[in-house]
């Protein structure tokens, strides 16, 4: 305000000179996050950061819109062969990525053979692993094949890590694309034009661009890692937009009449994990007795007004496939019953870890640990930095993870019940994804079956067993809250995208300076 | 002073691999697969034994190659070279701030040795070094960004955007600077040529300029010196709040992603300073006090 | 024992120092006292009662998890001059060992131990804490050893300057080239020698020591939860500043006046125990 003050005072001392109108100093926004992006190699990301640059940079061949149907990207229509196992796609011609390649059937070959190459190691490569193979059809054909009929086929190719790079750069720049300004060449509506690391990432309008040009020249990336610094660089205007948003202060941003906040329901969801293969744990009855002590609705009612919605299933509901199974019901007594009827009648020791990584993750484990206590429970905090939690989370047997109950975040990145079951609950010797080693052999059965079916009617009662069973019968977790992903804006920012994937994107967003 | 380098890259190195924790798994996120996280450990050479990782590190670093960022996948040193300036532009506007902030109100206090002024004066200069600088930021922009609208909040666009965090900096050691000064002067005004001064009849303020001043400002310029370290690594701090992004963000965000090759490299760039600084604090009160040359080899 | 009496007159005509042993004694108090004084429980939730401001029932409000927050303030002191008075007491004890050996070894065992106090004392204070905290993991007693290790240095160079003091001394050089023993001229000469510059950096350093902890929890690297430690208060109460401002306030004053308090009594009590020392 003072300083709309103080540039208006500047144009009457000028005279009403016209340039002060075009002063109107930038259509540019600036966006604050936590963190910069690490990496806008999309084969390669691996956070939400960097995923809302990408989808700034790159196109798909189909997305997800705001309403998670799919519609078509750089793909103007595909469809499935008889046999579920053979997706066309008709690619839009006269597309060019930013550095002038053509963008055609070849290209979409190559980005697949890309991620999927194993000596390249791209973080995402295990996502595409159903793709046997890629056939080139004519120059705006391409054939995608896979090894078995995959029912969440869509799903991944509306992920983030499906955009397609340009081939030339990719090739030319290697393990190195995407890490730098020069090396980040996509066929999106935005271009990277400067990127200092925490500092600001600069994107300008892609002129050039096949669709619907953008409104603002300008996006501003430019990380905040301390969130009150966040709020108040939002409060004195010294910053457009901001993610992560604390609790504590959305009441009063919600009041406030120079910020408009936006709340999605988000793909992810919050849950307490198990080291099932450690005692007590390895009881299901243990587990549920966890469950049925905690009272969800009064810790995230208070910790987290307006933030979270309790959990009604393992999966939120934004998720293809997911099942509604209702909040998991606040039993104290049935908790103290299950745990006496285990041999554990006067309750038993345990350490809760948890990280401040995630939004409220200490608060959260010690209104939980609050709850056990309740029921006989002494559950120990045990706070560790993120790295020194993610060590424990990755190729270990059992016996060398230390863990008993842990925090963790789940966000099934392609929206679609498989990737958000299959890695994380089935069998694993090791815990590569399934960090808690949940074992039980009618949810594996049950989760590979629905992966081969494509049928959504059929799949989804597989999944809903499935989810019956790591939810109620032999819990794999505990479910805490569905996420809001929160966005704080100026008043005169419009326009903004917010997805269900917790991203924001400013394709056609613009700023209204009045 | 190179010994001291080489035993803090040892230091370092073993400090480094004794964290827990892996950079892959990091690096690769919760739903990569277990072959993408063994390739990336082959890559980037973590399956080697420790001594040829020191190695290859040391010979590195001699020909000035500190390797490239796990995380960010740039040579370590260019991306140290690039965040410098920010750095240095807050440690150095913060000594001098506290230089000039200490040392006037070391004066005064001595000047007023355990009259009300002298208490004042010293609370006053270690109020700020006696909160957490990551607070006393957050205040000042509370106080400054938010309710009066003069400075801005983060950021370094301009260079009023470095005003908070140079006098947040400055808080740390103004304090430290302040009672060298005050003691300091003490020392001096207790001295005989300075009571003969007085008794010639000179102004005192002559006397506290040129005779009193004059020589406390020894002690002063080595604990300048020595805060020149400390007010690097308060950095670490004051750039989170500020959003700034120098080397002490740099180096946090490193151990935080367990990216080695970044975290010896600021670490040792961190040090080197501090002993270049030290150094240069030696030969210039060698400089200024000719007594010390042979006294203090 | 007349130069003590000296000095305490001293000190006394000192308000500013007399004072801040006040605040010091009275933070002492609180934290012995504080299950009598302190109205709930440090760790008592009451989540459905979080985010209140001061009331009569919460003199300084409530924190996220709804517990009162001048209770764990109270119960806080015990943990945070705990951490204070306990790394100082290690480092010290280090340090002075570290300081007395290379002092009457002299030689090639001094080079050692004083050119690895320079190479800690190259990694500043609070970058080696993060390390060490990083490599050892959180909590109290690491906490601890990480400010200890970071006072080392100051206490060794401290304590080996003012030893070498006293061993060049020529009536001691005689006394050591007589055979006297080795524990009799240190504990006879060199300790009541260091006591006074030790007790006054000690002072100083008990303030440094919180400050320090205070950004080990800035950084997620403190203690552990639920323990109400002053600078995991702080730094979780930051970000309620605009919220909650007191959960931020509250324990960040009594950072303030604590470490404060500190500085001025070890800045009095040098000037009163011996004012013509060289100051450092």
């Amino acid at each position: 305000m003072r300083r709309n003050l103080t540039v208006g005072a500047l144009c009457l001392a000028a005279g009403f000179s016209l340039s002060c109108t075009e002063e109107e100093p930038r259509n540019s926004l600036i966006f604050a996050s936590s963190a910069d992006a690490t990496t806008l190699d999309p084969h390669n990301t691996t956070d939400s950061q960097s995923d809302q640059v990408i989808w700034m940079l790159f196109n798909a061949l189909i997305r997800y819109d705001e309403n998670m149907q799919f519609v078509p990207d750089l793909a103007e229509s595909w469809s499935s062969a008889d046999d579920n196992v053979t997706w066309t796609f008709h690619l839009r011609s006269g597309v060019k990525f930013q550095d002038g390649t053509p963008f055609d059937a070849q290209a979409v070959k190559a980005n697949f053979d890309r991620v999927l190459d194993p000596d390249q190691g791209h973080n995402r490569r295990s996502l595409f692993l159903p793709i046997e193979s890629v056939d080139v059809v004519d120059e705006h054909t391409v054939n995608i094949v896979t090894e078995y009929p995959f029912g969440a086929f869509e799903p991944m190719m509306a992920h983030v890590s499906a955009v397609i790079v340009s081939p030339a750069a990719a090739e030319k720049f290697g393990k190195d694309f995407g890490y730098s300004a020069d090396t980040t060449v996509g066929t999106g509506p935005y271009k990277v034009v400067s990127w200092r690391k925490d500092l600001e990432l600069i994107l300008e309008r892609n002129d050039d661009y096949w669709g619907e040009k953008g409104k603002l020249e300008t996006v501003i990336y430019r990380p905040i890692p301390e969130a009150a610094s966040r709020i108040i660089a939002l409060e004195s205007g010294d910053v457009d937009v901001i993610t992560h948003v604390p609790p504590a202060d959305l009441p009063r941003l919600e009041e406030d009449p120079n910020i408009t906040m936006t709340k999605t329901l988000s793909i992810g969801a919050q849950q307490f994990r198990f080291h099932c293969k450690r005692k007590p744990y390895d009881d299901p009855r243990i587990r549920q007795a966890i469950a049925y002590a905690i009272d969800r609705r009064v810790i995230l009612e208070n910790l987290m007004p307006g933030m979270v919605e309790p959990s009604t299933g393992p999966l939120t509901p934004r998720i293809r496939g997911r099942a509604d199974l209702g909040e998991f019901p606040y039993d104290p007594d049935k908790a103290r019953a299950l745990l006496a009827e285990a041999g554990y009648p006067d309750g038993f020791e345990t350490t809760i870890s948890t990280t401040s990584r995630y939004n409220m993750g200490v608060e959260l484990a010690q209104a939980v640990a609050a709850q056990l206590a309740e029921v006989g429970i002494d559950a120990k905090i045990d706070v560790l930095e993120w790295g020194s939690l993610r060590q424990y989370w990755g190729g270990l047997l059992p016996e060398d993870c230390p863990l008993e109950i842990f925090i963790m975040g789940a966000g099934a990145s392609s929206a679609d019940a498989d990737w958000g079951l299959r890695p994380i609950f089935t069998t694993q010797e090791r815990n590569e994804n399934n960090y808690g080693y949940y074992s039980n052999a009618e949810f594996d059965d049950l989760i590979l079956k629905a992966m081969r079916e494509v049928d959504t009617e059929k799949r989804n009662a597989l999944y809903h067993r499935a989810q019956e069973i790591v939810y109620f019968e032999d819990p794999g977790a505990i479910w805490m809250y569905d996420n809001y992903h929160v966005v704080g804006a100026r008043a005169t920012v419009h326009d903004l995208t917010t997805s269900p994937l917790g991203l924001v994107t400013f394709e056609r967003a613009f700023i209204d300076r009045r | 002073m190179f010994l001291a380098l080489l035993g803090t890259s040892l230091l370092v190195f073993l400090m480094i691999h004794m964290i827990p924790g892996d950079p892959a798994l990091l690096l690769a996120g919760l739903e990569a697969g277990p072959e993408v996280v063994e390739q990336m450990r082959r890559d980037l050479g973590l399956d080697r034994p420790l001594y040829e990782q020191y190695w290859n590190f040391l010979s590195g670093a001699l020909r000035g190659d500190f390797g490239t960022s796990i995380r960010m996948r740039i040579p370590v040193l260019e991306e140290i070279m690039a965040r410098v300036p920010y750095t240095l532009t807050i440690a150095l506007g913060g000594t001098i701030l506290a230089t000039i902030f200490g040392v006037v109100t070391g004066v005064i206090a001595a000047m007023y040795h355990n009259r009300f002024w002298d208490g004042v004066m010293m609370v006053m200069a270690l109020l700020a070094a006696s909160t957490p600088s990551y607070w006393l930021g957050l205040m000042l922009m509370l106080v400054f960004s938010l309710s009066l609208g003069w400075l801005p909040s983060i950021g370094i666009r301009t260079p009023v955007h470095y005003v908070l965090p140079i006098i947040t900096l400055a808080g740390q050691s103004a304090g430290i600077i302040s009672r060298m000064t005050r003691s300091a002067m003490l020392d001096v005004l207790g001295q005989d040529y300075v009571r003969a001064a007085r008794a010639r009849g000179m102004k005192e303020r002559v006397v506290i300029v040129r005779h009193a001043l004059q020589n406390a400002l020894i002690p002063v310029i080595s604990i300048v010196g020595l805060r020149f370290g400390n007010l690097l690594a308060g950095t670490v701090l004051v750039e989170s709040v500020f959003a700034i992004p120098g080397v002490g963000r740099l180096l946090v965000d490193a151990v935080l992603w367990r990216d080695y090759p970044m975290i010896q490299g600021t670490m040792l760039f961190v040090a080197s300073v501090f002993v270049v600084v030290n150094t240069a604090t030696d030969l210039l009160y060698g400089v200024v006090d000719p007594r010390i040359r042979v006294s203090r080899s | 024992m007349k130069k003590t009496s000296e000095g305490l007159l001293r000190f006394r005509r000192n308000k500013v120092a007399v004072a801040s042993a006040f605040v010091i004694l009275g933070f002492i108090i609180m934290a012995t006292l504080a299950p009598v004084i302190a109205p709930y429980g440090p760790l008592e939730q009451d989540l459905v009662n979080n985010y209140l401001g001061p009331s009569l029932d919460h003199l300084l409000g409530t924190d996220e998890l709804g517990r009162d927050i001048a209770s764990r303030l109270c119960y806080g002191a015990r943990i945070s001059l705990g951490i204070a008075f306990s790394s100082v007491l290690v480092g010290v004890m280090i340090g002075a060992v570290l300081g007395l050996v290379a002092a009457y070894k002299r030689g090639i065992v001094d080079s050692v131990i004083m050119r690895f106090m320079d190479v800690l004392l190259a990694l500043p204070g609070i970058l080696l804490g993060i390390t060490i905290v990083v490599v050892l993991g959180n909590g109290v007693v690491n906490t601890v050893i990480a400010v200890a290790i970071f006072s080392v240095p100051t206490f060794a160079r401290l304590v080996r300057g003012s030893a070498l003091q006293v061993l060049e001394l020529d009536y001691i050089v005689a006394s050591r080239a007589v055979g006297a023993s080795a524990s009799r001229i240190i504990f006879g000469h060199v300790v009541p020698n260091a006591l006074t510059p030790l007790v006054v950096q000690s002072t100083l350093q008990l303030g440094v020591a919180i400050l320090i902890a205070s950004g080990l929890s800035f950084l997620g690297l403190g203690v552990q939860p639920p323990n109400p430690e002053w600078g995991a208060m702080l730094s979780k109460g930051r970000e309620l500043v605009r919220s909650t401002p007191v959960a931020a306030f509250a324990p960040g004053m009594a950072i303030t006046l604590v470490v404060l308090s500190f500085s001025l009594l070890g800045d009095g009590l040098r000037d009163a125990l011996d004012p013509t020392m060289k100051r450092r």
